[in-house]
């Protein structure tokens, strides 16, 4: 699919000339504006009910090591919030279990410590949140096709 | 692929990595954008991510601009649930030499609680220069921060783990290749007394 579609992939911006950075970003701004326009009810990966209908489930765990012992790392979440900590929690567990950081696990538990308890008390995280937007997992230049003038012809990956 | 129209999405193909968040989260600057040296701790707007909060503004969406001022909070927790998560090399020393400005980012109480850090290590932390200055840094940070959750049931388990998993490493690679060795040249060693 990636061949049928035109333009190529951005890669090092700043190999572009300014009027061609300022294509790509204006371009980029009205994509992502576009995408705002779809919103959803939680925090999680997107899945497909009985219906066929596109909803929001469980995230995928795309991790060759998988964190939580399974494929998925939890959801649907109510805030984005409770998806950190789930995670954190999710991440401990299989650190202790010897399954995440074979090595160096003690640093990396600590690390999970703190950042547990930044979590905790991080004021921006306790806002109340209604409305859901879809994120691309990976917000490199390497997923964008742009045109001979900067600007986007396609946003890719989205399975990363 | 996510294709839209009308609002909704119509196609969606090879998606299984996206995911839904809040919009600070979804709208925040992109990676692409980033600053330089976002992981030594540089927090400041970089020049593509104010282009991006003007390009917002001019498309009329001043909302979306606020979230790429306000993106640092899930740009700095962003690792610690990406793919390359696992890999020490990675997130490890992206979130040692990023803590300081983590701590004022996330939670700016936190610093209060800050253990003291001898001033030329925190320098060293936020642009550590030698990976030899940035592992003792590391020390230094682990041993601090192992006095702060002593009571914690997990991490005395975890230290067990490393442990355990030193103690095999070593003896698969220093205590059996050295047994082995005494073993040859002791054998050697008899053979030439034997001659003799």
């Amino acid at each position: 699919m990636y061949e049928q579609l035109p333009g190529s992939p951005a890669h090092d911006l700043d190999d572009l000339s300014p009027e061609q950075l300022d294509r790509f970003i204006d371009t980029y701004a009205a994509e992502a504006i576009k995408i705002s326009s779809v919103k959803f009810p939680a925090v999680g990966g997107l899945c497909l009910d009985d219906a066929g209908a596109i909803t929001v489930g469980k995230m995928v765990d795309t991790r060759e090591s998988s964190a939580a012992g399974c494929n998925h790392l939890g959801g649907p979440f109510k805030s984005t919030r409770e998806r950190y900590l789930y995670q954190i929690e999710a991440n401990m567990s299989a650190i202790k279990a010897g399954t995440l950081f074979r090595y160096g696990a003690h640093r990396a538990y600590l690390a999970h410590l703190e950042v547990r308890d930044l979590i905790l008390g991080c004021a921006a995280l306790q806002e109340d949140e209604q409305e859901f937007y879809l994120k691309h997992p990976d917000g490199t230049a390497d997923n964008i096709l742009i045109d001979g003038s900067g600007a986007v012809s396609a946003l890719l990956d989205w399975e990363w | 692929m996510v294709s839209l129209l009308a609002n909704s999405i119509n196609h969606l193909l090879t998606f299984h990595g996206a995911y839904t968040t809040c919009k600070a989260h979804a709208f925040g600057g992109p990676r692409w954008a980033q600053p330089e040296h976002f992981w030594a701790g540089d927090m400041t707007l970089s020049p593509k991510e104010i282009k991006l909060i003007e390009a917002y503004e001019r498309q009329g969406r001043t909302d979306l601009a606020e979230c790429v001022r306000n993106a640092r909070v899930h740009q700095l927790l962003d690792p610690f649930f990406g793919t390359d998560f696992y890999t020490p090399s990675g997130y490890l020393h992206e979130f040692l030499s990023s803590r300081h400005a983590m701590r004022l980012t996330l939670d700016p109480g936190s610093i209060s609680e800050e253990f003291l850090l001898d001033p030329e290590a925190m320098k060293s932390a936020l642009h550590p220069g030698s990976p030899r200055e940035m592992e003792a840094w590391i020390q230094l940070w682990e041993i601090e921060t192992e006095k702060k959750y002593e009571g914690d049931e997990g991490l005395a388990l975890v230290k067990e783990l490393d442990k355990r998993k030193w103690e095999a490493w070593s003896r698969s690679k220093i205590v059996y290749p050295l047994q082995e060795m005494m073993r040859r040249s002791w054998k050697r060693c008899r053979k030439i007394m034997g001659r003799a």
